[in-house]
């Protein structure tokens, strides 16, 4: 977040586009006015200067995309293998879809030995609830696999009951332009009794 | 599949993108709670009741899973390029009303249009509480004591009170428990270990639980006035080990105890367990001794993901020692373990530690029956070492990603 300074701007400070037109605007206007006293810039509170959230975002569509394989499992049938692969595409449509909303937890674990990486692996988590999740299509593929594409349609509501701390970050990630990571610690995790992590 | 499309312009539903000509579940609509879904299968022996429920059937699941899901996955990913996957997606919401709009048959498949008029109205906690995504399989072994003489009036508490405890947590869920005749070694952790091994695998149990009544002895109450008046007091105290079935480790040891004013006994004519015995005064502290006890036990098991065991292989093809009652459905994917070396782990004193084991792969299962699911492999099941044996794992327990579990 740029933190805009009046009356005591910076060549480097780098303004959201947003603010250069107002700029220009001041600079004519005081070239036209001449002679005019110098206007006394009151620096306004902190808060003030954020740029306002209220509501800027509307419905979001989120589509994800699954792959289910063909079963060879001989105790079905052709068609049973078919709507067992269309089963597994739409699966992992949803996992895929889950990933997106409520992000994935990665934990990496790497072996090194001689300085050289010798294991590098990593798990990724995820635990979500979904509701509206909706299929839109499911496509026959080569070899009897099937393309399942599921889509979830998020309104203003999602975000307005999001935590602050999330509505924060989620709009710039979602609108693309502006875009920034965001860490924190991860919530208290179950201990997996197989695997110390 | 036109008539699918005439269908949905008459009812004013926003058309849906579907390129496949067999028939799938899709859900068309989500409105005020409202869902038309389509649901599938295939025509067996041209019994078209039968398909009929199935395809219902499907389209109430695919119904709920658009009302509501849990979706629970965990990849890993090495630097050998393998990736393996386990993954449950467990419907959340109740439907309590829904209507057949349209049923057809469509060469070998037959198609059924469902619409959810109404759905159980409860909170997502409540929701998410009642899903119990798998049963795990537990066996409770008799309970030892410390000193037997302090039970004359409740002989049977040795097998009584862990059957009690597995009732109670077969009958809140999640849980297949077993009870098991004969006690563990207190002496050697060895011993133990091996033991505990024994009846994991005896019982096909993912867990073995013991216990040890520490204390049931009557005391007087320090001080003056009660030592003259004699106030006695009986004291219950029972230590309950949680041991893993795989390894033989112990999980978890905690202790529980009730204190009694009244220690007078509860009569030997009263079964333990039964209304008579629970309606006494020691009856009363061991009934919530229990229920405490039974909670504990069920969050330790519950930050265990579950695991069941191969037993038998085909091609690529594995049968695995729990089916539809353990919860599995069709669907799930589970990574398998084989074991590296055929020789155990052993201590320098020869006890046994285990086996090295590693993952090899990815079982999606397509077939569960009552005790036990078969599941696919994607490749020979020889050529990934994968064997009667072999453990297949969720990678995440049920208590999600995000909890804390007790130590």
């Amino acid at each position: 977040m740029n933190h805009i300074k009046t009356g005591n701007f910076s060549t480097d400070a780098k303004l959201p586009g947003r603010f250069k037109p107002v700029l220009c605007l001041v600079l004519l206007g005081g070239l036209l006015t001449g002679c005019t006293p110098p206007q006394v810039i009151v620096q306004a509170p902190q808060s003030a200067q954020m740029p306002t959230r209220s509501a800027p975002y509307g419905d979001i569509k989120l589509s994800a995309v699954g792959y289910g394989s063909s079963s060879s499992f001989e105790g079905y049938t052709a068609g049973q293998k078919r709507l067992m692969a269309m089963r597994a595409s739409k699966l992992d449509a949803y996992r895929s879809l889950a990933e997106q909303v409520q992000g994935v937890r990665v934990n990496g674990n790497s072996t090194v030995a001689g300085a050289m990486v010798q294991i590098d692996s990593f798990r990724v988590l995820v635990d979500a609830y979904l509701r509206g999740a909706q299929v839109v299509s499911v496509t026959p593929m080569a070899d009897g696999n099937y393309e399942t594409t599921v889509e979830l349609t998020l309104d203003s509501k999602f975000f307005n009951s999001a935590p602050q701390q999330y509505r924060d970050f989620v709009p710039t990630a979602i609108v693309g332009s502006n875009i920034k990571g965001a860490v924190g610690p991860g919530a208290s995790y179950g201990t997996n009794f197989y695997y110390s992590e | 599949m036109c008539s699918v499309i005439n269908y949905l312009c008459k009812y004013g539903l926003f058309v849906v993108f579907v390129s496949v000509t067999l028939g799938v579940a899709q859900a068309e609509s989500l409105r005020s709670g409202l869902v038309r879904v389509e649901g599938v299968a295939e025509i067996l022996q041209g019994d078209l009741s039968l398909a009929k429920q199935k395809a219902l059937s499907d389209a109430l699941h695919h119904a709920s899973l658009v009302l509501g899901m849990h979706v629970m996955a965990a990849e890993n990913i090495s630097s050998a390029d393998m990736v393996l996957r386990s993954q449950q997606v467990r419907p959340v919401q109740k439907i309590s009303g829904f209507s057949i709009l349209e049923e057809w048959a469509s060469g070998e498949i037959y198609h059924v249009v469902i619409s959810v008029d109404e759905v159980l109205d409860e909170s997502l906690q409540e929701k998410m509480s009642r899903i119990h995504s798998v049963k795990k399989k537990v066996a409770f072994v008799q309970f030892d004591a410390v000193n037997t003489a302090q039970w004359p009036d409740m002989r049977d508490i040795y097998s009584e009170l862990p059957k009690d405890i597995l009732n109670r947590l077969e009958t809140s869920g999640g849980i297949l428990a077993q009870y098991v005749n004969g006690v563990l070694p207190r002496n050697s952790e060895a011993s133990q270990r091996d033991i505990v091994m024994q009846i994991a695998k005896k019982t096909g149990s993912q867990f073995v639980v013991s216990g040890l009544i520490l204390d049931a002895g009557k005391h007087v109450d320090e001080g003056f006035i009660e030592s003259i008046i004699g106030a006695e007091k009986r004291l219950f105290k029972v230590e309950i080990v949680m041991h893993d079935g795989l390894t033989g480790a112990k999980l978890a040891s905690h202790s529980f105890e009730a204190l009694i004013d009244n220690s007078i006994d509860s009569g030997v004519s009263k079964h333990f367990g039964g209304r008579a015995f629970f309606s006494t005064e020691s009856g009363h502290a061991l009934n919530s001794l229990i229920d405490i006890a039974t909670k504990d036990v069920r969050a330790v098991l519950s930050c265990v993901p579950f695991a069941a065991q191969v037993v038998r292989v085909e091609g690529n093809n594995v049968y695995l020692d729990a089916g539809a009652v353990s919860m599995l459905k069709v669907g799930d994917q589970l990574i398998i373990y084989s074991s590296e070396f055929n020789l155990p782990v052993v201590t320098l004193g020869g006890a046994m530690l285990g086996m090295s084991e590693h993952p090899s792969s990815t079982v999606t299962l397509v077939k569960t029956q009552p005790l036990f699911s078969i599941g696919e492999l994607k490749d020979d099941a020889k050529k990934l070492g994968v064997k009667p044996g072999s453990f297949a794992r969720f990678e995440f327990s049920e208590k999600g990603l995000y909890s804390t579990c007790p130590q």
